[in-house]
This record gives C-alpha cells, structure tokens and sequence, in this order.
C-alpha cells in the first residue's frame, strides 16, 4: 500500500450536521428528502460540458461530493471516489426523464448525494437533504452554472457573488453550525401542536408542480401599500388561499399554520455551505366567518418578524439539535436512535400545512445573467404533507412553485386566484399537461 | 393564451388551465417577453409495489421455527433435512442476490439473519430436549457459516482495494456473534474447537487491517464508531 505523509487534501471522512442526521433516518423505501435548483439558460445544455464542469468542483465543495455511510453511533459521510488520471467523478450527469425530486440513491453506491440533470435549456441540481440545505445548494449551482458557461467561453470574474473555486474549503464552510451555537441554558421554543393537514389523494411516484411566475413588482408594490415584506404577503394569501378551500370538518380545531424555513447564517454570522437553517410556524386558527385579506395581514402583523429574531431561532435551535448534543443520546447504537429520530421527523410534519420556503433574490455577476432566464426551486413533498412551496426570484420576476404527489390543485388555483383579484399579473406553468393529468 | 376563469396567462403548448383544467382562450399574455420552460412529458405510470423489509426480515425465521418445531414433533431426520435444503435455497434464492448486488455486503444484516436463524433453530432444539440430527448439524453449521463469512470478507477487503477499510465494523459484528456463541456454547454444552474459530477469524483479519496501515485503520475505527 502506498503510504503519503502530506495531509490528506480532504478529510477521509465527516460527520453529519445536526440537522443531516434526522433526514437519513426519516427516508422510506420510495422517498427520502431531496429537493431541486435550476437555471433556465438561454441555449441548450452541453452534456460533455456540463460533466466537465461537475468533475472541477470536486474539491471546493467535500461536503457535496459524499456519500452516507453506515456507523454504529451515527450515519457520517463518504467521499466519493475520483479517478486520478482523469478526474472524473461518480456523480450521476442524465438527461432527466422522470417526474423531478425522485428519491436519491443513498448507501452502497458511489454516487454521490447529490444528481445533474439537464433537460433542453434547464440545468437542474437535486440533492439531498443530508448533504446541505437550500442555501448552500444554491450556492452549488450558481458555481456549477458559473464553471458551466465558462468552459462554453463565457468571461466570468471569479467570486464576488459566487464561491470562489481556485481557493480550499475553509473550516467555516465545512463546519456543522448547530453545534456552535449551541447553548445549554438557552429559553424554551414555544410548544408545537398538530395542525390542519390538507390530504388529497396521493398518487405515489406522481410528481406535480405548478411554477407561478410574478413580476416583482407587482407583488412589490402590493405589500409596500400594506406595509409588510414580500414573504409576510405571500404567508398571508396562503392563508387565504387555505381558508378558501373546503375544509375537513373533522380538523376544524387545529390550526392553520405555514411553516417558514428560515437561513440562520446571516443571523448568527455563519459560512457554514451544510444545513444551518431552522423553521419558524405561523399559525392561525380558521374562524367560522373567512377572513378578508386584510384581516388576515392585522392577525399575522410582526408574528413573522417575532419569530425569526435571534434569541427565538436559538431557543428553536436547541429545542431541536438540543438532544443530540446529550452523551446518554448519543451512545445509543443507530439502529435504537433510528426509530426515535424518524418518529419525531413525522411529528414534527404534523405541526405545518404546508410549507412556504423564499430563498430570495439570487445574486448573480453581470455576465452570468446574460445567460440565465430564471432561476428555479422545488421542494419534494413528503410522506405526510402534500403540498410545498417555494419561491425565487431574480430581481425581476418571483418564481413561486407548488410541489405535490397529487392532482389536486386546489390551493394552488386559490393561491394565484388570489394574487390576480389583488391585480398582480400572474403566468402559469406545469410539467404535467397530458389528458389524465388534468385537475 | 389566458385562462379567464383564473385570470392568469398560460403557456403555449397548453391544452387547458393547469389551475382549474377549464378552457383557454387565444388572448395575448399581459405579461410580456417570458420563455416557456418544457419539462419532459411524462404518462403517470403506477408503481409496482414492492415487498417491504418487515416482509423479508419475518418471513425467514418463521419457516425456520415452523420447520423446527415440524422436525422436533415428527423425529424425522428427514423433515430435518428438507427444513435445511429449504433454507439453503431460500438462501440461493433470496439473500446471496442481494449480497451479490450491494459489493459491500451491504445487507450483511440480512444474510447474518440466515446465520441467526440456524442459531434459534439449535436454541429451540436444546431447550426441547432434542439433541440429535437438526441440533448437531446447526451446532457445526453455525461457526462453519461464520468462518465462510469471515474468510469472504477478508478476501473481499484484500481484493477490493478502496474498500478495505471499510470492513472493520462488519469484522466486528463477527467477533460479537462468535464470543457469543462461545458463550452460548459454555452455558449449554461443552466448548469445542469449532466454536473459537469465527472469532479467531475476525480477530485475525482486524490485526492484519491494523497492520497494513495503522493511521487510516484509526480513522476508519473512529467513522465507523463516533459518537
Ligand atoms: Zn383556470
């Protein structure tokens, strides 16, 4: 065996973040966590390119190229292997030709955690979760699409917005943030309760997604006049959207509530690329007479800044990763833990309808943006909530996607329903447009 | 084309309103200079359902103990046999497949089941006073099976090269089950020679690992056993 005395130039192995370990341990036979980035370019994607592209970023982003492997205590990761003559890499490059967010290949395989895929004009990147979480992911792809259009003969300037790629991975990038800002004697997070779930039927292996693209604008100048943020309007005509569609008797006393993922690197200064990000619920108990908009926006008013203060997100921060960091938890041998973990990965579920995640505006350099129509997100539905949403935005227009296992569109008519009687102009795309796939 | 119902534009290559499924109507978009972005078109197909791993991981220990029980309430060695040539196609069948498809005896747990299964089966028959036959042939078949185990992993780690390592915890798992048939065997009958040898085995194959490259053998012990 030959024997190198330099320091390896990536750690033979990591551990997981705080937040990586519970998505391995919800996943079932035909789904785990796995969510999509994409960019619409302008031209055509070049396979070979695209390959090329993916194999040079190997080593800025380590905690991307791995793969889960099984421990006694904890799951940690793996990097893939890399051919040294070449420099080619495992990751799965395809044209796609499946619904999107299928299930990522997971232990005992080379892939990594993560596939390309390309389809005509869109570069798409689904990961997943365990690997990072949507911020960092973003920052993937605008580095892939970056390293892209540069081996297609685009002059790009290297960082600024994007991760710099000639430098090593920093510690910081690389570090699992929970575990930083944990405190022990951190104040309590408020007590969840179990909310309005919204069950059509599920068609397994079925995969629809309504993309909903706004002018900024529009929905700009609408929350200005009612003096809140893009993200509190868009929260508050789900709301209406939810309160417009039938709902279950049987359910009426639990409240509606959208869960709010929250990026917690800005909060506490943090440049970790892995999961760092919490979730903050907005709740609101359906009356019996529905609500106007207006009413709905006094109710919420401050609900979302309230919960996204930094004291808030910690005492969040800890309520979840709290027990992790506890010795008696974590001697537990995995396949005991497993069970535990999942369990409360479902109750945690149960505590939202649905899901509401803005990424923002993404920032791109000037002679990126020539080549890029839109960006694009989307959220895999899960075992049990039906319909997530997310939403991006270039500056220009909002991209809001609904995801779902279902036919059923309801909310999703009721949302853009909603947003055009408010006079925001509003165009509508799928991926499903056959015959059987009408709602 | 626009959709009135919903008051929204829609794409091009629409044939109805993916809101509410209505009509469209042919009326210019409101919002102008937006580029159709088309997914591959997709038939929704049902998925086959597949058979769970509560269903795997049952089914074989049951045969055992109903084929055990048979042997013992019969008496018949031949019942015995056909209980083991079962479980011997079952493997063929069922487990080496899936070891075969997963390089890194990935599902090693559920080929230890069939170990595990052979286990019960000796268990069941001592504590029912039936010594003979089914008793003694798992009772060398067990180590046997274990040292076969061991001596594949190994040649397995020799071979593949980028994986070695990584067979550290698998190693373990061997030494475990062989201290505890040893144990096993000193409660209930008198220890023999048979019985040392899975541990050995794995004992011997862990010191070889160590050997060969003492700092990476450390850091694949410490993946394979943080906390
Ligand atoms: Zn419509």
């Amino acid at each position: 065996m030959k024997k190198t005395k330099e320091k390896p130039l990536r750690p033979s192995w990591m551990k997981l973040d705080s937040a990586g370990t519970l998505y391995p341990a919800t996943r079932t036979r035909s789904w785990n966590a796995t969510f999509r980035f994409a960019f619409l370019l302008k031209e055509d994607v070049n396979p070979a390119l695209l390959k090329q592209a993916v194999d040079a970023l190997y080593d800025r982003f380590p905690w991307l190229y791995t793969q889960l492997e099984n421990g006694f205590f904890w799951s940690y990761l793996r990097p893939i292997p890399r051919n040294k003559n070449t420099g080619e890499t495992s990751v799965l490059v395809c044209e796609e030709n499946d619904y999107p967010c299928r299930k990522t290949r997971l232990f005992h395989t080379d892939e990594p955690m993560f596939r390309v895929l390309y389809y005509k004009n869109r570069l798409a990147v689904e990961t997943f979760h365990a690997a990072c979480d949507g911020g960092a992911a973003l920052e993937y792809i605008k580095t892939l699409t970056a390293k892209y259009l540069q081996l297609n003969g685009v002059a790009i300037e290297n960082g600024g917005e994007l991760l710099d790629w000639d430098v090593d991975p920093s510690e910081g990038e690389l570090q699992n943030s929970y575990h930083a800002v944990y405190r022990k004697n951190a104040s309590p997070a408020p007590k969840k309760v179990v909310s309005y779930q919204h069950r059509p039927p599920q068609m397994r292996g079925y995969f629809k997604l309504i993309h909903a693209i706004i002018p900024v604008a529009d929905i700009k100048a609408k929350s200005k006049s009612y003096g809140i943020s893009i993200t509190e309007y868009l929260v508050a005509v789900m709301f209406l959207a939810l309160q417009r569609i039938p709902l279950d008797r049987k359910q009426r006393h639990h409240p509606l509530t959208v869960r709010v993922p929250v990026s917690l690197r800005g909060i506490f200064g943090s440049e970790s690329q892995r999961n760092f990000s919490m979730f903050t619920h907005i709740s609101l108990q359906p009356t019996p007479i529905r609500r106007t908009l207006d009413a709905i926006i006094e109710a919420l008013r401050g609900k979302l800044q309230e919960g996204i203060t930094e004291e808030r997100m910690r005492a969040e921060l800890c309520a979840n990763t709290g027990l992790l960091e506890k010795l008696p938890v974590r001697i537990v041998p995995y396949l005991l833990k497993r069970q535990v973990v999942k369990r409360s990965g479902y109750f945690s579920e149960l505590t939202s309808t649905t899901v509401i995640t803005n990424l923002g505006i993404v920032k791109l350099p000037k002679s990126m943006q020539e080549h890029i129509l839109r960006p694009e997100v989307i959220l895999c539905s899960t075992p049990f909530r039906r319909l997530q949403t997310a939403v991006i935005s270039d500056g220009n227009i909002i991209n809001f996607t609904f995801s779902g296992d279902s036919k059923d569109t309801s909310i999703a008519k009721e949302f853009i329903r909603a947003l055009s009687e408010e006079g925001i102009r509003v165009r509508v795309e799928t991926n499903c447009q056959g015959e059987e796939d009408r709602p | 084309m626009r959709c009135n119902a919903c008051n929204v534009d829609v794409g091009e290559n629409h044939k109805y309103c993916p809101l509410c499924g209505g009509g469209l109507t042919d009326e210019p978009p409101v919002l102008q200079g937006l580029t159709q972005a088309p997914y591959p078109a997709l038939r929704y197909k049902k998925p086959k359902p597949t058979p769970t791993a509560i269903f795997f991981f049952c089914w074989i220990p049951l045969v055992v103990f109903i084929g055990s029980q048979v042997a013992f309430y019969a008496g018949s060695h031949y019942i015995t046999l056909l209980t083991a040539s079962g479980l011997l196609c079952l493997w063929t069948a069922v487990v080496r497949p899936i070891s075969k498809k997963y390089l890194h005896l990935s599902n090693f747990a559920a080929s230890n089941l069939f170990t595990f299964s052979f286990l019960a089966l000796v268990s069941s028959c001592y504590s029912l006073g039936f010594k003979a036959g089914v008793a003694r042939f798992a009772g060398f078949g067990a180590p046997i099976l274990l040292l076969i185990a061991a001596a594949a992993l190994f040649s397995a780690a020799m071979l593949t090269r980028s994986r070695r390592y990584r067979f550290v915890s698998d190693f373990f798992v061997l030494l475990l089950i062989g201290i505890a048939l040893i144990i096993f065997k000193r409660l209930f009958w008198d220890i023999d020679w048979l019985t040392f040898m899975p541990s050995c085995a794995a004992l011997a194959a862990l010191v070889v690992l160590l050997l060969m490259n003492p700092r990476a053998f450390a850091e694949e012990l410490h993946a394979r056993f943080h906390f």
